[in-house]
């Protein structure tokens, strides 16, 4: 870790959440909102800042888009400052959405792909945003039987799932 | 929501003392016109769009407590 003597006093990584609790919570009371920002999870690269109350069901939107607008918004104002030096990731869940939406995002990709391996035809999945096609990749990446593969761009990029073109093993059907 | 509007657009630029949000109401919906400096443009946009979409997202998420439609405009 890097000692920085300059002017600001707040560089330790363990000020971060903090820093981020306080900017939530003000976004939150201005906006008039009943949700309370706490830090939840910590690991060594990740701290996760839990949202609950009431109204945190607002903030969650379609697929989470709320959820990483709120989140984006909240490390570009840290980073103005000192988020540069630091390797702890920050991220925004409210009561479990994140992990819930991963299971669900692997769950539909397996069933999926056993799709695609049954009928040997593509599926095209709908948009998904980078972080999530990283979960549907990631779900699938050992998968004997398809492989995947993103297109489009922006908004409109997706994955597909495809029969595994396979050089060494003959077309069966 | 005009003061959390404004909150997050004083954090994101260099000279909050140029910011000014005016509120537009018209057929039922709140346009927030967004004034920054010119040099600030960039900081309230971001790349493609993504910090002023951002906002955007977040203010009318917010808006949904209260059942409104709010727009958020960037003007320099």
């Amino acid at each position: 870790m890097t000692d920085l003597t300059q002017t600001q006093t707040l560089t330790d990584e363990e000020d971060l959440p903090k820093e981020a609790i306080a900017c939530l919570a003000k976004i939150l009371s201005l906006g008039g909102l009943d949700v309370t920002a706490s830090i939840g999870k910590v690991t060594d690269e990740e701290v996760t800042l839990d949202l609950q109350g009431p109204d945190a069901s607002l903030l969650i939107g379609r697929h989470g888009q709320t959820l990483d607008s709120l989140q984006y918004l909240v490390l570009v104002i840290l980073s103005s400052v000192r988020l540069s030096q630091s390797s702890v990731r920050i991220s925004i869940d409210v009561e479990g959405y994140r992990q819930r939406r991963i299971e669900t995002l692997t769950r539909y990709a397996l069933s999926l792909a056993a799709q695609v391996h049954e009928t040997n035809e593509e599926a095209v999945l709908e948009p998904l945003n980078p972080l999530e096609r990283r979960i549907v990749h990631t779900a699938l990446v050992d998968n004997p039987h398809v492989e995947t593969y993103s297109e489009g761009f922006g908004q409109d990029r997706h994955i597909v799932i495809a029969p595994r073109k396979s050089s060494t093993a003959a077309e069966t059907t | 929501m005009k003061e959390l509007i404004e909150y997050l657009v004083k954090e994101l630029v260099d000279e909050p003392d140029n910011v000014t949000i005016t509120e537009v109401a018209k057929d039922g919906a709140i346009t927030y016109e967004v004034h920054v400096a010119p040099s600030d443009l960039g900081k309230v946009i971001g790349k493609q769009g993504r910090i002023a979409n951002a906002l955007r997202t977040v203010a009318k998420a917010v808006a949904m407590k209260d059942k409104q439609k709010v727009y958020v405009e960037i003007i320099a």
